[in-house]
């Protein structure tokens, strides 16, 4: 069995890899109720002026031809981008970085240099972080909104699977304890 | 019920089928886990043909409605966020399986004569799979399905002469598009999956069970000697247990961590004006990926990865050594163990992109790859064998 955890590792290897290769700044998240209803009410009156959240169901304000002739490009859907941005929660923590990396000098985002997208909260605002925040998090929620009853469900059936297996194992030692095997073939039993 | 029975044995040879097939298949009792993979993969073509039939109810094989209809199910259908996941991670606890079952055979020697036909038949649902994993992964019409099919269609444009019509011909258009979808849905879900993988794996077993089952010692046993024992129950309990554990951390990503293996790019509508920055492909595909950017020529690329995998058919001629397992071979041991390490490191360059240092180790990988097969024939004459333990002792 050694050999075998060793090839494991091995045929994982490549994953771990690339599941380190964003490089962006650690804020703190929160996936709280009352945070994805906060970030409900951000999308609405800071994002949905031009983006739509269409598998949720809200149109934007703007029609796709008057943002291109605003900003050079149509605003994208917002429905899938926290899952288009990064795996698990790394796409909201983009989505967050993104939103609190708009400089003094209006237009400059440090870490999106080419963004379209002006500012979103004004630089007077003293709520804009925890607005981010709040975004991340209900965008996160809305690109998968099934993802807790996911969660819910996996609970039960991880559970179930591995007294299941517990059992079949059992099941096999009982039924091999009247054969005798030597699996190396080195030496007789 | 011994009425039914007789009923349907004077019409069908379901009790000798049974009990050549399962009850009294002899079966090697000295097998060691690595031959459990071969079952595991057939579970995971199970589970893709089930979730696949569900899938193809709700999904809209349409260029302007396929994205939504993805969707669609993993928003609006009873538990099809299941249904997809299932079948999205799929892919990985097949070629999963596939990867140890291929990997297995290569190091007891199990293509060796008289089992060439079990080992054709299974490079032949090996480059099905790719075929139907490929394909499949255009369906949900993201920027990664979009762009991974247009890329691997213009790879046959480096064929001489005919080579751009053909990727025309290929596509049914002049780029991937409606017609590329149609035929790309037709094929994964009709004819790869049932004519050609389930058709072949039936023979596959077929094969397997006419010649039986290796074993770690390559030892050529006797059907009725000591060291066989009939499939049931033994083997029945030893694939059940295993199975299930395998089930288990296959399910364990399906409803905790489905994201590691889905491309975040892909959650993004195909767009043929805006090309990705990197493209990437699924994990099953990356050594095959990095062989074909290592050669600095568009159609020795081609020719190498695909020669990569045809070479593994001429296996049985290539190695001709008296004795099959690799476990009293100490040469070809220590080589297939680096073929190992190897194939594992063409899987990390194929992840990065091919300059400076990452190119160079492609391309020495890819070097050792061929080289372990150009070794093989050499190897009878000059390898020193350690000695092979008795039938009755085992």
């Amino acid at each position: 069995m050694k050999i075998f955890n060793l090839l494991i590792i091995l045929m994982l290897f490549p994953l771990a890899l690339r599941a380190a290769d964003a490089e962006l700044p650690k804020l703190d998240l929160d996936f709280s109720e009352a945070a994805l209803k906060r970030g409900e009410g951000v999308y609405k009156s800071s994002c949905q002026a031009c983006h739509s959240l269409k598998y949720l169901g809200y149109q934007s304000v703007m029609t796709a031809e008057a943002a291109r002739s605003a900003f050079g490009k149509a605003a994208p859907d917002l429905s899938l981008m926290a899952k288009a941005r990064g795996r698990g929660r790394q796409g909201a923590r983009y989505i967050q970085a993104l939103l609190v990396s708009y400089n003094e000098t209006p237009e400059k985002n440090s870490l999106f240099p080419n963004i379209a997208m002006p500012p979103v909260f004004s630089k007077d605002d003293p709520e804009s972080a925890q607005k981010a925040r709040d975004v991340a998090a209900f965008l996160f929620y809305a690109a998968e909104p099934l993802a807790k009853e996911r969660r819910g469900l996996g609970r039960y059936v991880l559970g179930y699977m591995v007294l299941l297996t517990a059992l079949l194992y059992g099941v096999n030692r009982k039924t091999w304890r009247s054969i005798k095997t030597n699996r190396s073939g080195k030496n007789t039993p | 019920m011994s009425g039914a029975r007789e009923w349907m044995d004077r019409r069908f040879p379901l009790t000798e089928f049974l009990e050549r097939h399962i009850t009294n298949y002899p079966t090697p009792k000295n097998l060691n886990y690595w031959w459990n993979f071969g079952s595991v993969a057939g579970i995971f073509f199970v589970i893709q043909v089930i979730t696949g039939v569900w899938l193809t109810m709700y999904y809209k094989p349409e260029t302007r409605l396929a994205f939504d209809s993805v969707e669609h199910i993993m928003r609006d259908v009873n538990y099809g966020w299941l249904i997809r996941y299932l079948h999205a991670l799929g892919p990985t606890g097949f070629f999963f399986a596939l990867y140890l079952h291929m990997g297995r055979g290569l190091y007891y020697g199990s293509y060796q004569s008289p089992r060439e036909l079990l080992w054709w038949t299974g490079l032949i649902i090996f480059l099905a799979l790719m075929a139907e994993a490929f394909m499949g992964y255009l369906l949900p019409w993201g920027q990664m399905s979009y762009w991974a099919a247009t890329v691997i269609t213009n790879l046959f444009s480096a064929i001489p002469f005919f080579g751009p019509d053909f990727v025309i011909w290929l596509r049914g258009d002049f780029a991937v598009g409606d017609a590329t979808l149609g035929r790309f849905f037709s094929l994964h879900t009709t004819l790869l999956p049932l004519g050609v993988i389930g058709l072949v794996v039936v023979l596959h077993l077929t094969a397997l069970h006419r010649v039986g089952s290796g074993n770690p010692t390559g030892l050529e046993l006797d059907k009725k000697g000591p060291a066989v024992i009939p499939f049931s129950p033994y083997f029945i309990t030893k694939d059940l247990w295993f199975i299930s554990l395998v089930l288990t951390c296959y399910l364990f990503f399906v409803f905790f961590q489905p994201d590691l293996f889905l491309e975040p790019l892909n959650y993004e509508p195909a767009d043929p004006f805006v090309t990705p920055h990197h493209m990437v492909t699924e994990w099953y595909f990356l050594p095959f990926y990095a062989i074909l950017r290592s050669i600095p020529h568009k159609l020795g690329g081609v020719l190498a990865m695909f020669g990569s995998i045809l070479i593994l058919a001429f296996l049985p001629y290539l190695d001709r050594s008296a004795l099959r397992s690799a476990r009293y071979r100490p040469v070809k041991r220590v080589l297939t163990w680096l073929f190992f390490l190897n194939f594992a490191v063409l899987g990390y360059v194929g992840l990065n992109q091919p300059f400076g240092t990452i190119l160079l180790l492609g391309r020495i990988s890819t070097a050792y790859y061929f080289l372990y097969f150009l070794v093989l024939p050499l190897l009878p004459a000059r390898e020193r064998v350690k000695p092979l333990p008795k039938e009755g002792e085992l």
